[in-house]
């Protein structure tokens, strides 16, 4: 499942995508990612791909999800 | 005091003079100095003196022979240079220059540069330890005819050619020897048996002549120092790994060397004391397990570097890559497969080439505290841990980079970075300097 959310960093907003089990691509490219950081706002659109992230980001991410 | 007295007496004293001597050679040994295998009274001064020159930090510009650092100077000093530096001088050896040109040096960037020599009375020139009283050395020669000294004062004619021509000889006492083979008509190109681990085991030190062929040292689990001439003949690098070469700290291998570093197949190998590598020959595949001491390193044309365990390069500072394109496995980073670990608690520069075009998350777990990054657009970065740990990054980009976000608007040079994905966050981040000087 594809996640995004609004952070500020560093005085600035940023477009944070994510999956909690894949890869994401950036879609119109080859670019992949573990998690995409974009100036918001942003028009990139990301889609999950077939690569599993490691089994220690997937755990960060559902204990994230759970707090 | 009788006269039989009186030189006992003295012998006595001379034996706790050469204890003493011993000593502080291998106290020097210990601190890191250079201690030669005749522990002489008149080789002392050398030895300590080689302790002023070990005692320096990996600075950024680093000459290096088969034997240990020659100078060090930093990118400034470099800059200062009219003339390359002057080499060491060994017996028997001939110096064939240094692994870089002046201007190649002075273009900036961190180097790592070599020395070669080769044998300078075209003879095979090795030392080995013998642990024990007795032990044999087999197999060495290669059929042709000369001569074997084996350095005890002994020597065996080598009469017939032919590669069954091979002899041995037993050592009566244990030590180590000077071993000199020489051939009549000066051809062979290993003079030793490579299928048996006698008489490699025993190898200390090896320094051959210009026509060397491929070094096999697959069982040469003590070589601590070898030289190689740059003949443009193909390196043995297989056979490194599978010996182990735990005690290797510098291995320079001239521009024309070829060959490849895979080691994927042999298991527990590494070079755990190498503290500096030269190969900017044309290098295939690199695959080395560990190198717990590695310090730097010049790897001009390697084109793939890769390895199936995460690479440990625990006291790496400087790395790099001026022709890299690919990277298999896990490593550092890529023109197009990502790297995910690379352990490096002291890397201080990562200098990628224009051909890397991504980087993976905690491609440098330990952080370097600098980063060049000469590739025309920003890598694409897979996560904003790539220098995991490091409060203080320098990031140095070019300031003709361009990156185009999705609405079509063209970033130039640090704005480029200031927009691009992941890089953005960086650039937001005061732990992140960015500098368009490249």
């Amino acid at each position: 499942m594809i996640i995004t959310e609004i952070i500020d960093m560093g005085g600035k907003q940023f477009a944070r995508t994510i999956s909690d089990k894949y890869y994401i691509n950036k879609v119109g490219t080859n670019e992949v990612y573990e998690e995409a950081n974009d100036l918001y706002p942003s028009a990139y659109t990301y889609e999950e791909t077939e690569q599993e992230l490691p089994e220690e980001v997937v755990e960060e991410r559902k204990k994230t999800k759970e707090q | 005091m009788s006269i039989a007295e009186l030189l006992i007496e003295i012998a006595n004293k001379l034996a706790g003079v050469r204890n003493d001597i011993n000593r502080v050679f291998s106290l020097i040994k210990q601190k890191g100095g250079i201690v030669p295998y005749e522990r002489k009274l008149s080789n002392l001064f050398d030895a300590v003196n080689s302790l002023e020159q070990r005692d320096i930090d990996v600075n950024d510009i680093n000459f290096v022979d088969f034997n240990g650092v020659v100078t060090t100077m930093t990118i400034e000093e470099a800059m200062e240079l009219t003339e390359l530096p002057q080499p060491n001088e060994y017996d028997n050896l001939t110096f064939e220059g240094w692994t870089k040109t002046l201007e190649e040096i002075q273009d900036g960037r961190c180097h790592t540069i070599g020395a070669t020599y080769h044998t300078t009375d075209d003879n095979w020139d090795l030392w080995v330890d013998i642990p024990s009283d007795g032990v044999e050395l087999k197999d060495i020669g290669n059929g042709y005819k000369g001569y074997i000294d084996w350095g005890d004062g002994s020597r065996t004619s080598m009469t017939a050619n032919g590669a069954g021509n091979r002899v041995s000889h037993t050592y009566e006492k244990k030590g180590v020897y000077r071993i000199k083979i020489v051939e009549e008509s000066k051809t062979s190109t290993l003079p030793w048996y490579d299928q048996d681990e006698n008489p490699m085991k025993y190898f200390l030190e090896i320094h051959v002549p210009y026509r060397a062929g491929s070094i096999s040292l697959r069982y040469a689990r003590k070589i601590e120092k070898i030289s190689l001439p740059d003949n443009g003949k193909p390196h043995g690098y297989k056979d490194f790994f599978l010996a182990g070469a735990n005690k290797l700290k510098m291995l320079v291998l001239g521009n024309s060397r070829t060959g490849t570093f895979d080691t994927w197949r042999y298991a527990g190998v590494n070079l755990a004391s190498l503290e500096y590598l030269v190969s900017d020959g044309t290098t295939g595949l690199w695959e080395p397990m560990s190198h717990f001491n590695l310090k730097s390193f010049s790897l001009k044309n390697l084109q793939q570097v890769g390895c199936d365990k995460d690479m440990l390069f625990m006291n790496l500072k400087y790395a790099v890559f001026d022709n890299l394109q690919k990277v298999i496995y896990k490593c550092f980073t890529t023109g197009g497969t990502y790297a995910t670990n690379a352990y490096t608690n002291y890397l201080s520069v990562v200098d990628l080439p224009e051909s890397v075009t991504s980087i993976a998350n905690n491609a440098f777990y330990m952080g370097a505290s600098n980063v060049y990054i000469r590739s025309l657009t920003p890598p694409t970065l897979a996560g904003t841990s790539v220098f995991r740990r490091n409060n203080s990054v320098k990031v140095h980009i070019r300031k003709d980079a361009t990156y185009t976000d999705a609405a079509g608007t063209t970033y130039t040079g640090l704005e480029a970075y200031a927009h691009a994905t992941n890089w953005a966050t960086l650039y937001a981040n005061t732990n992140y300097k960015f500098i368009d000087d490249l």
